[in-house]
């Protein structure tokens, strides 16, 4: 098992998917449980720091510590376990950056037509990425309860993903939408499935390091 | 021949939906242009727009699908590798280089693509009037001061820029959420389109709605919205004041009750110019009864 930190990238297919949600229950999760951990907000409009950060624009959070790509220079602390990206746009040049400074890359995705149409663009950004970082890992597919969910698109998602499909499902809660109101406020809910994703992460990050390869999804990327 | 940009304030708000409804709305009585300018293609997607073009109509930068429905082209000036910001402000220069470039069409409408990026500023630039979709989240409420100086930014004045703000509901559920969208100017009208399950087939299918189910009340309202801000073309008959006269609307305080009837944000008594013309005009009608009344004798 690799040691020092792991930097994980979170893009989505689609706007909307719930990326910032994910990054930021995963990151309240994994603090909670001890580790450190370390949050990069490259959205425009620091849409994590809405969230997670206090008035002060500081994060309370116990082992999370959030950073914009912009404002700090990153410089990954070692005793941090985790570092979560969230990109908000994986075609800008800054979300290809991104997603070539991290080890493995999740992808975000609601469970709707138009993030299976979206499926073949991400993975060519993806393998662009790969030419000039070949190491770059699939670390899976995360799928979102979304707003809207097909079980057309579902099915199309689950069958193209296979193996690289997170069995949990991010869930949505108005808790979660209502977020954003209380700044620097605990994950509201859904506290038990964001703690299984962080196992699942766990996991998957421990997997491609014994085997040091891409174990499941190539069919994706 | 109008240019509309359409932009979202935050992700998942409905703005592709919007986008080829509108659109489609709009092409009923004109030859209408959608431009993709979203990298990710939402536009192309939810067309199902997926295949090449036809090798005749490839253009010079980006590509174009023509006849999607009657009335209707799509364009992008992207391709599947390449999807930077220069491609659009390429297409843009082209544009306004080349007068003859959009003299088929009477409106094109402008897939935005997400705000704080180097292509939104472009088209935001390239568009005569801007119209926001937003959804009734607080992440909606919190980034719309953002993306309004963002709009800012790029133009002279924002409210003759900012045309109109659609707000979709997502769920049957979310209706009764009530948006609060304190930065708005108090004059740019509000319109608010209702969930309609049929919404899911037509993405499905790569159908627009308003053709799906052109009955429905979500359809219904897009119409509207295309024909209060005039993208609708010429309107055969002049029907009723097009733009809104009240400043109390009931849709403000129920926003499940009317479906698209564009509600000032701000309600309130008439303002005090309207009240003092009302008066004059008052006056002045009993001064000449008055008047009428002496001659008579």
């Amino acid at each position: 098992m690799k040691t020092g930190s792991y930097v994980a990238a979170f893009a989505n297919l689609v706007r909307g998917a719930g990326t910032t949600t994910t990054v930021l229950g995963l990151a309240w999760t994994l603090g909670q449980a001890g580790k450190r951990v370390c949050v990069i907000d490259a959205s425009p409009f620091r849409t994590a720091f809405r969230i997670a950060a206090a008035a002060d624009s500081a994060c309370r959070w116990p082992g999370v510590r959030l950073v914009a790509p912009e404002t700090d220079c990153i410089h990954v602390r070692p005793d941090e376990d985790w570092v979560l990206i969230d990109i908000p746009n994986l075609c800008t040049p800054l979300g290809k950056d991104l997603l070539a400074s991290a080890h493995g890359v999740v992808l975000v995705s609601s469970r709707d037509i138009a993030s299976v149409r979206a499926l073949p663009l991400a993975a060519g950004v993806l393998a662009a990425v790969r030419t000039w970082h070949p190491d770059l890992a699939l670390l899976g597919l995360m799928l979102s309860h979304g707003r809207s969910g097909c079980r057309e698109a579902e099915q199309i998602l689950r069958d193209a993903g296979g193996g690289a499909i997170f069995s949990t499902v991010i869930p949505w809660e108005a808790e979660l939408a209502d977020w954003p109101v209380q700044q620097g406020a605990d994950l509201p809910a859904a506290r038990q499935a964001f703690a299984q994703l962080a196992a699942e992460l766990q996991d998957r990050r421990q997997q491609i390091a014994s085997c040091d390869q891409v174990p499941a999804g190539e069919s994706i990327a | 021949m109008k240019k509309v940009v359409i932009a979202s304030v935050a992700g998942g708000s409905g703005q592709t939906t919007t986008t080829v409804n509108l659109a489609a709305a709009a092409a009923q009585r004109q030859r209408v242009l959608v431009l993709d300018a979203d990298p990710r293609g939402s536009v192309r997607a939810v067309l199902r727009l997926l295949g090449p073009p036809s090798a005749a109509d490839a253009a010079t930068t980006g590509a174009i699908w023509r006849a999607v429905r009657p009335g209707l082209d799509v364009a992008t000036p992207y391709s599947l590798q390449r999807h930077d910001a220069r491609l659009l402000e390429d297409l843009f220069n082209e544009w306004s280089d080349n007068g003859d470039a959009l003299k088929d069409y009477g409106l094109v409408v402008i897939h935005a693509p997400e705000p704080g990026s180097h292509a939104f500023a472009a088209a935001v630039r390239a568009a005569d009037e801007l119209i926001l979709v937003a959804r009734p989240e607080p992440m909606s409420e919190a980034l719309l001061p953002d993306v309004l100086a963002e709009i800012q930014k790029e133009t002279t004045s924002l409210v003759a820029r900012l045309a109109a703000v659609v707000i979709n509901h997502p769920t049957s559920t979310s209706e009764t959420r009530t948006t609060s969208l304190h930065a708005l100017p108090s004059d740019v009208p509000v319109f608010r389109v209702p969930f309609e399950q049929s919404q899911l087939e037509a993405e499905l299918t790569g159908q627009v709605l308003v053709d799906l189910a052109p009955q429905s009340a979500a359809s219904e309202a897009f119409k509207t919205v295309a024909e209060r801000l005039g993208l609708a073309g010429k309107p055969v008959a002049p029907s009723g004041p097009v733009a809104p006269l009240g400043r109390t609307s009931p849709a403000v305080q129920q926003p499940t009750a009317t479906a698209a009837s564009p509600s000032p944000k701000s309600a309130g008594p008439p303002s005090p110019w309207l009240q003092f013309l009302l008066m004059l005009v008052c006056a002045a009608a009993g001064f000449a009864l008055f008047w009428l009344v002496i001659r008579l004798r």
